[in-house]
């Protein structure tokens, strides 16, 4: 989804506007999610199937100017990782892919098993430039949601707020008698936004370093 | 001198003033307590996690130019004690009117036509003057000059909302006035000099938000509702399924519920302006797209923050020598620090709707009313000005304030004999302080001064009230009164109705409640008004016959439901009509028993900081004290059938040092911390427009705002920290020419 913006020459702008926004930045997140089975040896005759696929019908790539994005996928048996990255010098990005992370546990024996499953995850948002923001999502839960939990991180490229790093561990702990399933998920939503050229003519009207500058502003005298 | 009265209290009121005095006593606020809001912050899963953070955000909201479509901060208006004091391009020519001349602009009362960009002078007030300023209205008291315009506040330039971008510039991009009057709407054609717009006018005077925390509804009409329901001003009356915030129940749910926070009136008010085309915003702006918008700029971003500004220093990026705009956040951040994450973590998109051309608005965007609305609430709630002289005085046996001077003093009584303090009391001030002046009472019946000299009506809870009006007992809103500032035809005031048809009033409602008409009932509480509260009984006791006109045992009355205990008055008013009664009253062309008196109504303002928040009245009309108190001398400038009958002309009608010591005494509420803007009134740097260049004949055009836009005038109120400022706020009237 890109479009094209016509550029005022940046010096132009400057002039008009010491406040003059470029919108330089970059933003770079990730997510790791990994389940652990605790009790493995015991549960021989389960089936168990894991699966860690992007939901398409989440996915925002926005991209204006010379603003680029992309996101890593990279399942594996004990570190799935999820990476969204994206950059623009002169150009605007709104980017957001959700990664759904589940184990799948069916019991079509005769036996009752006791399951517990520890999910742990690491989250890590970053931004930097001029006018980039990233923030994770994370949203875990069983089938019937009556286990669940979540998280997230924010990071802006104003100044760090303290978020943007968040790891945990949840344990899942349940029983599937013969003939029941259960499904564990883990959704991560990852996010960055670096923000757009400002418009042509755009008017930085209320801000007193503009105004004196250009002679508007008067002081109003209260004595 | 020739003068005529109604009722006159002669000779006595010389002798002994304090055995005369009766009535509540203004109490001091310090300790007056704040409305709770059960949910909001408190409780097993509040809507608010971090209140500081929460404050912090309100704070910079409400003085963000960033916030209005052209530069409008809600601070625009509400700067000057909480008020406007502005006094180029402010008149309004009466749009509230159903007469035809509120639709123009008039002479002024120094002889030159009024309209946009008009500079007010000291010479153009009062808007109603009269032969004899201190007789009542007659025929024999000729009106020398009355005007319909009213004096607010300028707004926005208004146009066709296109967008707002996530960076950049103060302004959204808005399709603005045509040159063209085919394509002009009704304000653009009002507002203009020329043919070039000029900012919009609002047409009621802005009232102050220090202390407005009290109020159990806000707006000069009431139409802010106590309930905050979300997303709107209307409370419970907005059935509208889109209506509320969005909650998210699981990773793959979410529901939108209507809020239901009580004394929640600073919310429902607060996310009026915002979308208000008239205030602060270009047509048809959401506040999803105010979010998109601001979410991820700094706060204040050209805006300098007081490196010791009381709730924003330690987020500022200033240092003492150094002052610099922006707090070192954004807005999503400080949203996310705030709030319990089921308004915002929620994930998904496609729920919350698209604006044409651009991505999906998230949970966050979609919740933003309500973001909104209860920072500014939490924010508000923090601007409570108790240090004034009369709430650090000590205070006698008899209620009264011991530290003030003599003629302050004797500016208390002839407050209680005017009877001012019948409809402003309590700590605000104000009759429409509800639930504060009642929560104050049960805790302490003396709180207003001694039980038995005060009694009163405050201690209840009633929204309603039957009392004595010019026209005979009439239901009222509680705190709503029609003092006969204008013509009744020039604003309705708690008369009108909302944007559903509905009308504003509470006593409507209870009057369709007593006629059986349950749907019409649309307020909560209404329905628990008690008759045994009200200051003139509704209907006949069978064991009582004082013979005044009501319900009689004839016309069919039963024991209120709502009880008889502890009741203000006496017990033997608790009888209201039957369902039946009340119905034949009301379909009846000359009720007299079911009238009510809210045409022309409005909110009771509070007095407090008054020195500083004219000019005054809900139109602006007046704009000294001098000015306001020579109208309750003379018992108001309209009489009409809804006007209230508690004035009696007193002393202040024909003795100058009884108005001097009035004045006196009403300049004992102003709080010096309010008056040198030191926390929690301190505030960030802003530029508020002060007229266009040019006067109401000639304008320039070419605003970069708009070609067809005229160009404007500024002025800039310095950052201030919590030592507050070195320069004093000073009177609306001191700053006009003569």
């Amino acid at each position: 989804m890109k479009s094209k913006y016509n550029l005022l020459p940046v010096l132009a702008m400057a002039c008009l506007s010491p406040l003059s926004v470029q919108a330089a930045g970059s933003f770079n997140s990730f997510a790791n999610i990994n389940f652990t089975i605790n009790n493995l040896n015991d549960l021989t005759g389960l089936d168990i199937s894991e699966n860690f696929a992007l939901d398409d019908t989440q996915t925002v790539n926005a991209l204006s100017g010379d603003a680029s994005s992309s996101y890593l996928f990279t399942p594996a048996v004990s570190a799935n990782n999820f990476q969204v990255s994206g950059n623009a010098d002169h150009g605007s990005a709104v980017v957001s892919y959700l990664a759904a992370h589940s184990i799948a546990f069916t019991n079509n024996t005769v036996n009752s098993y006791q399951i517990s499953l520890t999910m742990a995850y690491q989250l890590s948002a970053s931004a930097v430039g001029d006018n980039a923001e990233s923030q994770i999502l994370l949203d875990f839960y069983n089938a019937l949601n009556t286990d669940t939990g979540q998280n997230q991180t924010y990071a802006t490229s104003v100044a760090p707020q303290g978020t943007e790093n968040v790891s945990g561990t949840h344990t899942f702990s349940f029983t599937l008698s013969p003939g029941q399933a259960e499904t564990i998920s883990a959704d991560a939503n990852i996010t960055g936004n670096i923000a757009p050229v400002p418009l042509p003519g755009a008017v930085w009207l209320f801000s007193s370093a503009v105004l004196s500058g250009i002679g508007y502003s008067k002081r109003r005298k209260n004595a | 001198m020739r003068l005529k009265s109604k009722l006159f209290l002669a000779g006595g009121l010389l002798i002994t003033q304090a055995a005369m005095a009766h009535g509540p006593r203004p109490p001091s606020m310090i300790g007056a307590p704040i409305p709770p809001v059960p949910g909001l912050t408190d409780g097993a899963d509040p809507i608010v996690v971090n209140k500081a953070a929460a404050i912090a955000l309100g704070k910079a909201l409400f003085w963000d130019t960033n916030v209005g479509s052209d530069g409008v901060a809600c601070g625009t208006c509400h700067y000057h004690a909480g008020a406007d004091d502005r006094f180029k391009n402010q008149l309004n020519p009466g749009l509230k009117s159903n007469q035809a001349s509120g639709q123009t602009y008039q002479t002024t009362a120094s002889g030159v036509l009024g309209g946009p960009n008009y500079t007010l002078t000291k010479s153009d007030f009062p808007f109603h003057q009269v032969t004899y300023p201190f007789e009542i209205p007659g025929d024999e008291n000729p009106v020398l000059f009355s005007s319909d315009d009213v004096v607010a506040s300028a707004g926005s330039f208004s146009g066709k909302f296109n967008k707002a971008e996530r960076s950049g510039a103060n302004n959204d991009d808005c399709t603005r006035r045509s040159s063209l009057e085919a394509e002009q709407d009704a304000e653009d054609k009002i507002f203009q000099v020329n043919n070039i717009g000029t900012r919009r006018i609002e047409p009621r005077n802005t009232p102050t938000v220090i202390n407005a925390v009290f109020n159990h509804r806000l707006f000069w009409d009431g139409r802010a509702n106590n309930i905050f329901n979300g997303s709107s001003p209307w409370g419970e009356r907005d059935k509208r399924a889109e209506t509320g915030v969005w909650v998210k129940l699981n990773a793959r749910t979410v529901k939108k519920e209507k809020l239901h926070l009580i004394n929640s009136a600073l919310a429902s008010q607060a996310v009026a302006p915002p979308v208000n085309e008239v205030e602060m915003s270009c047509n048809k702006r959401s506040f999803p797209a105010i979010a998109r918008k601001l979410l991820m700029r700094k706060p204040l971003e050209s805006q300098k923050v007081h490196y010791q500004d009381s709730v924003l220093g330690a987020l500022s990026r200033s240092t003492a020598n150094n002052l610099q705009p922006g707090l070192n956040t954004t807005y999503n951040a400080l949203i996310q620090k705030a709030f319990n994450q089921k308004y915002w973590s929620y994930s998904r998109l496609g729920e919350f709707g698209t604006p044409a051309g651009q991505t999906p608005y998230t949970q966050t965007e979609a919740n933003f009313a309500m973001f909104f609305g209860l920072a500014i609430q939490l924010y508000e709630s923090t601007l409570i000005s108790d240090q004034a002289p009369i709430d650090t005085s000590p205070r006698d046996a008899e209620g009264y304030p011991t530290a003030l001077n003599a003629s302050e003093k004797r500016g208390l009584l002839r407050f209680i004999d005017a009877h001012c303090n019948i409809c402003h009391a309590g700590p605000a001030l104000t009759g429409a302080s509800i639930v504060t002046n009642s929560m104050m009472l049960k805790a302490n019946p003396d709180a207003f001064g001694p039980k038995a000299d005060t009694a009163g009506a405050f201690i209840s809870d009633n929204l309603v009230i039957y009392d004595v009006t010019s026209n005979g007992n009439q239901f009222m809103d509680y705190g709503y009164i029609n003092t006969g500032v204008a013509n009744p035809e020039s604003d309705p005031g708690v008369a009108g109705a909302d944007d559903f048809g509905n009308p504003l009033s509470f006593s409507e409602q209870y009057r369709q409640y007593l006629a059986g008409n349950v749907s019409a009932v649309i307020d909560p509480n209404v329905n628990k008004t008690r008759s045994c509260d009200f200051g003139k009984p509704l209907a006949e006791n069978p064991a009582i016959n004082d013979g005044n006109i009501k319900f009689t045992v004839a016309d069919g009355i039963l024991a209120d439901p709502n009880g008889n205990q502890n009741c203000v008055n006496k017990a033997g008013y608790a009888f209201i009509p039957t369902p039946a009664a009340a119905q034949l009253e009301l379909t009846n062309p000359l009720t007299a028993k079911m009238a009510i008196a809210t045409k022309a109504a409005f909110k009771v303002p509070t007095l407090r900081n008054i020195e500083l928040t004219g000019p005054y009245m809900h139109n602006g009309s007046m704009s000294t004290l001098e000015q306001v108190i020579e109208f309750y001398a003379r018992l108001g400038n309209i009489p009409n059938p809804d006007q209230h009958g508690v004035f009696t002309q007193t002393l202040i009608s024909i003795n100058p040092q009884a108005r001097a010591d009035l004045l006196a005494f009403l300049k004992t509420l102003t709080d010096d911390r309010v008056r040198y803007e030191k926390a929690p009134f301190d505030h960030p740097e802003l530029v508020i427009p002060d007229g266009h260049q040019g006067d109401q004949q000639l304008v320039t055009p070419g605003s970069p705002l708009g070609s067809n836009l005229a160009k404007e005038e500024f002025f800039t109120i310095p950052a201030v920290g919590k030592n507050g400022s070195t320069d004093a706020l000073l009177p609306f009237d001191s700053q006009l020419a003569p």
